[in-house]
């Protein structure tokens, strides 16, 4: 038993010992999965010594991490909701929003489909599961499959906002871990139907609709229906010095407004 | 597993009291040397059972929690009335999916008349897509070409040839644009070749999953079209397709004059429902906001303290004033429920005053829907329809009783909050309206996949077990029998790895072959379906039913074997009429343990199953199989990193991972049971 | 038996011993290919698997010149590989870190086309360093208690219905589900377990205090390499235990008897006479031990994995507790990253079919040792 207290003694002496310049990043797939970890390779190319650590499950993990002090960074492809504000008051920390990029949900269907354009209506009766038929739509007959991001993602919940009234989806929907695996099951699918950002829309296999006539381009940013914002979330006054000079870097500098845009979303700039 | 054999008695422990023999040694406090090492062995061993106790108690615990917690999500689930507005919901729902099968069948009864233009308009955009992904790379070239011509252009456009210092620049460029020129002229030709050399490869003739081919005799035409339009110059249609897409409109719209008295009867359902939406849809942001009160309340205490500490602990004073003016927004008091609950009593009658009329047109409209129609989807979307029907009028019928008897302040009976859970229909996390936990989906899921890979994997790992046990040459038998075991250290992993990045799409590619039409679920137009898993995990439970059968086989007694063989019984007859038989119980037991190996597995149905929460269409019979679903371990692996601790969501997945504790506990359980008649013989 | 009653009487020319094909025998025939065939088409599948990701895996690991072997691709860490192309045509492929040398060396080499695939260049050093010392950790923990558990239950415990209960207990926890034990680690090392600092974290549930202001905070190891290890180990324990006790057993019990009659103690006939004996089972069973934890994904997930992490654990720390206070890259869950959650591209491949052909040998090499250990022990040992 003594020797069993001496290991649980050793092991206790894992005291929060974060080196100063390591920046844990932790949130949505979107921004986790491509963007963040190019702008951290960049930034340390840039003659920063610093090292990160991202993981990206989602932009709910971001919350639950800064609530745990898991992380320093909460990426998120959502705005943080009211109740989640309120935990963060309810223990005493303020929280801090920085806006990273804008993106576009861009809705996708297989490459061969007839479809060149949906409504937002016609978009949330397929995403409810009103809608079963590409038929109904005025496509070429075919029960619909559709695809949707887990609901942990950020997109889940925006595109729930901004496209779907707020509605819950329907049960068919299948659960994808990320983007990518939604582009790549759609472009295998003719009778596919998924919603994925800006940056994942450029794949062979499928392609975007216009919704509401207005086209999937960067250009088009302010009349496109399913637009937002992505965020980097951080807690007021307890962010390290490296991180802040990260963030301003990130959300400022030119270098990383070119990497912004060729993973595929819009700098803040343009 | 099975073989612990009775050790003796493993205590002879000779009584050191006697004086004679006392040895000194090391003493403390009356305790010598070999009972420190006994304690120190001793308080591994509890340290070891306290851990594994410990994982009983700290899971129970954090699971068991979910209900309390459930049980007030639902409390103000109903309290803030967005119950009552699902009941109408579910009115809405129920006809939403009887008009949709409806319309779906209007629309193949329309769409047939111009089937075959489509299917070659279908084929066409199959092709030239394919075209365009094969060449993509000289395309991109030359588009680049041509964007810097025009850039080119641009500049020669600004600039004055008029002024003398310009001169030199509109030469370059001048220069320059030749040049362009020329390479575009050099990439329209290779870009043509290529294409011309492209769509003779069958990646170019691949038309997609689940897509008619068109007609043979339209194929040479097709062809042409497409070569057309896929070369550089060439920016408007073929006049074929032009011709084809008019044909298919025309056909169309012919159609639609022939079926304008089923439109009209959709429109007419469409409209009559009208009100009732609008009602719903004003009630439902009334029950949000609702609800949002109720939400915000429960985390108000923790705020307001918050707001006072943080207060306390700061010293500047402007910062300290607005903490407390924050401080004292936060309102703790509960809000008046009857007030709340108020405006769903007053809508009752005008609900009462919608449905009825609704209830009497849908019946009349209903049985205005064409009852002969010619294509398969429209005879079996109507057929659906019909059960949609049946469903929206006892919905209503229900629902007569339901709006009727709701009460805001009916409590929640602690029953309905663990059947809610065990038996819920609906897992809905996330969500703006109402989080649902319901095991339903997942188990099903979970359970489904199992009993495919069971069905697969039994026949495969007893008989190979009989036969390399029973059957095979020694030499045989120290190949084949590390090799299987071998199977076993595959890390799930890396088989769900194959499942997606491979298997996947070999299966369905498989199940697209003509003759393999008969296969139920057969064509699969998913990748990640309940099939997939299960033959993945078939083959991650061969190994473990394999072993064990064969430890089963193996510890029949020589004499039984010996007997048969020798009253004359043939090496086949004795091994399925002596050996097997007397085995049984332990192949059971295998296939038991097999199963729970297979129903806690992760990452394969993580990766493959396709995660879709929705109890699985077992209208389709075995073709079920073909569908996507989610389980029980696939849904706490992804959910589980969101979740904030002790959230309701958190406790649900813990639950979740409790009934996982218990079904492999019985299974385990059980397995030793069977396994202990089996070894009384 | 009835079979020899239907048979045609002998004919005299024929040998009497001559094997005689009765449909009997026939039946048998057919029955025994179709069981072999069974087995076979077990082992075909295993090999399709295993020559599918090595067709695609050993590309990228091995090269035909000098030395044979992709060594960037043991010795880097995943980083974002860059395609692109120049104006003139040219195709680069390079890593990020080559990328941003090369745009330094090429200032005015005008890219066009370039995409970025993140996790897919670099190499799989980090995760193979993290699934390493995960698997030390959890091997150490693990043997020390389940060894002397072990020795315990078998050696020093009075037989009777709790020992017995006990067992049953260790037997049955063996099989639950890996993911449970991931939640069971999240639970309680990840949130509970307790550390000792001087500034307790908000989480905390119950802080003793201790000399010199530190204070001993049950606020949990967070995600990190030690909740991963201990998560890990708590899952192999019940195995451990039970293949310890096993191989305990097969010691004769006349070697403690002969031990304790020349006046050995107890302990000196534990450690003289059994402990020795009983080694080579004991290893086996840490090696299979390490096979089943090296492969697990789902309990480390949250406990311990991390998609991306630039520096090498211990590039990262200044103290012991920082070092293991820190999450960790995997394999296994390297493997979840670039299978399910990276866009897939042809450039991707390379990545994804390299990392689980190294992942798969690997584990492999550690299975085919404990299995061959394990028929070399069993013809070895005959007491």
């Amino acid at each position: 038993m003594k020797k069993t207290l001496a290991l649980f003694a050793a092991v206790a002496l894992v005291a929060g010992a974060n080196a100063e310049d390591k920046i844990v990043i932790k949130g949505s797939d979107t921004l986790g999965a491509k963007m963040v970890p190019q702008l951290a390779e960049a930034y340390k190319e840039a003659g920063n010594e610093v090292s990160f650590e991202i993981a990206a499950e989602g932009s709910s993990s971001a919350f639950t991490n800064l609530l745990a002090g898991t992380a320093d960074i909460g990426m998120s492809s959502r705005n943080i909701k009211d109740s989640e504000v309120d935990e963060f008051t309810a223990k005493g920390m303020e929280i801090k929003d920085w806006i990273g990029a804008y993106d576009m949900i861009g809705v996708i269907v297989n490459e061969n489909s007839s479809i060149e354009g949906l409504t937002v209506e016609q978009i949330e009766g397929i995403f409810t599961g009103d809608i079963t038929d590409w038929s109904e739509v005025g496509g070429d007959a075919g029960p619909i499959s559709v695809y949707t991001r887990n609901t942990s993602s950020g997109t889940y919940k925006s595109f729930q906002e901004m496209a779907m009234n707020k509605r819950d989806y329907g049960a068919d929907t299948q659960k994808m871990a990320g983007n990518e695996q939604i582009a790549e099951e759609v472009a295998k699918n003719a009778n596919g139907i998924g919603y994925v950002g800006l940056a994942y829309t450029d794949k062979d296999g499928i392609k975007a609709v216009a919704v509401n006539d207005v086209e999937l381009k960067p250009e088009n940013a302010k009349d496109y229906p399913i637009a937002r914002s992505l965020h980097y979330y951080t807690i007021d006054g307890k962010l390290s010095e490296a991180a802040t000079k990260f963030l301003t870097w990130a959300t400022t500098d030119e270098k990383a407004a070119e990497i912004v845009s060729r993973v595929g979303f819009i700098a803040l700039s343009e | 597993m099975s073989q612990t054999a009775p050790t003796g008695d493993n205590k002879p422990n000779p009584e050191a009291g006697s004086v004679v023999f006392k040895r000194k040694g090391f003493q403390f406090m009356g305790l010598g040397t070999q009972d420190f090492i006994r304690f120190f062995f001793g308080g591994n061993a509890s340290l070891a059972i306290i851990i594994l106790i410990l994982i009983c108690v700290f899971l129970a615990k954090e699971a068991f929690m979910f209900f309390p917690q459930h049980h007030a999500g639902l409390k103000d689930y109903r309290q803030s009335g967005q119950e009552f507005v699902d009941y109408i919901g579910d009115e809405i729902g129920a006809h939403t999916n009887l008009y949709s099968s409806a319309n779906i069948a209007y629309f193949a009864e329309v769409n047939r008349t111009s089937r075959e233009e489509d299917d070659i308009l279908r084929a066409h955009r199959a092709v030239l897509a394919n075209l365009e992904n094969l060449t993509s790379k000289t395309w991109g070239r030359f588009e680049r070409e041509v964007d810097a011509l025009e850039d080119v252009g641009d500049d020669l456009e600004d600039l004055d040839p008029a002024k003398e210092e310009d001169q030199p620049k509109i030469a370059a460029l001048q220069e320059e644009k030749e040049r362009l020129e020329k390479e575009i002229v050099k990439f329209r030709v290779e870009l043509k070749e290529e294409v011309s050399a492209a769509i003779n490869t069958n990646e170019a003739w691949e038309l997609g999953v689940g897509s008619d081919a068109p007609p043979p005799e339209s194929l040479p035409k097709l062809r042409e079209a497409v070569l057309f339009e896929a070369s550089p110059e060439v920016d408007e249609e073929h006049p074929y397709i032009a011709e084809l897409k008019a044909v298919s409109k025309a056909k169309k719209a012919a159609a639609v004059e022939e079926f304008a008295d089923f439109k009209a009867t959709l429109k007419a359902m469409q409209d009559v429902v009208r009100p009732l939406k609008s009602l719903h849809s004003e009630i439902r942001s009334i029950a949000s906001e609702n609800k949002a009160v109720l939400v915000k309340l429960s985390t108000a205490a923790d705020r307001k303290e918050a707001w006072i500490k943080g207060a306390a602990a700061t010293k500047d004073p402007d910062e300290k004033a607005r903490m407390l003016a924050e401080a004292e927004k936060v309102v703790i008091e509960a809000p008046d429920y009857d007030a709340m609950a108020e405006p769903f009593y007053e809508v009752i009658p005008e609900h009462a005053a919608l449905i009825a009329p609704i209830d009497t047109e849908m019946a009349v409209l209903f049985q205005q829907l064409p009852d002969k129609v010619e294509t398969r989807s429209a005879h079996e979307n109507l057929k659906r329809a019909k059960v949609y029907y049946d469903r929206f009028v006892k919905t209503v019928a229900e629902n007569r009783e339901n709006i009727k008897g709701w009460s805001h302040e009916k409590p929640v009976s602690a029953v309905e909050s663990v059947s809610s859970f065990l038996f819920g229909r609906d897992w809905i996390t996330n969500s703006s309206w109402h989080d649902v936990y319901g095991l339903l989906p997942i188990f099903t899921g979970s359970l489904l996949i199992s009993i495919i890979a069971l069905v697969v994997a039994v026949p495969f790992a007893v008989s190979a077990a009989i036969y390399v046990n029973q059957l095979a040459p020694l030499r045989e038998q120290n190949f084949v029998k590390p090799a299987i075991e071998f199977i076993e250290a595959i890390p799930s992993v890396v088989l769900g790895f194959f499942g997606i990045l491979v298997f996947g799409e070999t299966l369905r590619v498989v199940s697209q072959v003509e003759w393999l039409q008969w296969v139920p679920g057969f064509p699969m137009a998913e990748r990640l379906t309940i099939l997939n898993a299960g033959l993945l995990l078939a083959f991650m439970a061969i190994p473990t039913i394999f072993t064990l059968t064969e430890d089963a086989l193996n510890n029949i007694p020589q004499a039984l074997t010996e007997n048969s063989l020798a009253m004359g019984a043939s090496k086949l007859q004795t091994v399925f009429r002596v050996v097997v038989p007397t085995a049984v119980s332990g192949i059971i037991a295998a296939v038991l343990l097999g199963f729970g190996r297979i129903i806690g597995e992760t990452m394969v149905v993580l990766l493959v199953a396709g995660n879709k929460i929705k109890i699985p269409d077992f209208t389709e019979g075995i073709g079920v199989i073909a569908q996507p679903t989610h389980t029980m371990t696939g849904i706490i692996a992804q959910e589980l990193a969101e979740v904030d601790a002790g959230s309701l969501h958190w406790r649900a997945l813990f639950m979740v991972g409790m009934v996982l504790f218990a079904i492999s506990l019985i299974v385990n359980f059980s397995a030793q049971r069977v396994l202990k008649r089996f070894q009384k013989i | 038996m009835h079979d020899q009653a239907t048979d045609p009487p002998l004919q005299k020319s024929e040998n009497p011993f001559q094997k005689k094909i009765t449909p009997q025998k026939r039946q048998d025939a057919v029955v025994s290919t179709v069981l072999r065939m069974a087995t076979y088409f077990i082992l075909i599948c295993a090999a399709f698997i295993f020559l599918d990701i090595i067709r695609k895996g050993a590309p990228v690991v091995f090269q035909t010149e000098f030395p044979f072997v992709n060594t960037k691709f043991f010795t880097d860490s995943p980083e974002t590989l860059m395609t692109f192309e120049t104006e003139d045509g040219t195709f680069y492929k390079m890593d990020f870190s080559d990328y941003s040398q090369w745009k330094r060396d090429n200032p005015e080499g005008r890219i066009v086309e370039e995409h970025s695939h993140a996790y897919s260049g670099g190499g799989i050093f980090g995760p193979l360093v993290g699934t390493a010392l995960l698997t030390i950790i959890c091997i150490i923990v693990a043997l020390f208690v389940g060894l002397t558990t072990a020795v315990y239950l078998n050696e020093y415990s009075s037989k009777g219905r709790f020992m017995d209960m006990v067992r049953l207990a260790i037997m049955n926890l063996a099989g639950v589900p890996s993911i449970v034990f991931g939640l069971f680690g999240l639970g309680l090392f990840c949130f509970v377990a307790p550390v000792i600092t001087g500034e307790p974290q908000e989480r905390s549930i119950l802080n003793i205090p201790l000399f010199g202001g530190n204070f001993l905070a049950f606020q949990g190891w967070g995600t990190s390499m030690i909740a991963g290890g201990f998560t890990l180990a708590v899952m192999i324990l019940p195995v451990i235990i039970a293949a310890c006790e096993e191989s305990l057993k097969a010691i004769p019990m006349g070697f403690r008897e002969a031990s304790l009659a020349l006046g050995a103690t107890k302990w000196q006939s534990i450690s003289k006479s059994v402990l020795p004996y009983a080694f080579p089972g004991m290893l086996t069973a840490s090696i299979l031990g390490i096979t089943r934890v090296a492969g697990e994904t789902a309990p480390i997930m949250f406990t311990a994995a991390l998609a991306h992490k630039d520096k090498l654990p211990w590039q990262d720390t200044d103290s012991i507790g920082g070092f293991f206070s820190q999450s960790v890259q995997a394999m296994p869950y390297h493997i979840y990253t670039v299978a399910a959650r990276i866009p897939q591209s042809e450039y991707t491949k390379p990545m994804q079919f390299g990392s689980v052909f190294v992942f798969m040998v690997l584990v492999m090499c550690f299975a085919a040792l404990s299995i061959f250990m394990r028929i070399n022990y069993r013809k070895r040992v005959k007491w």
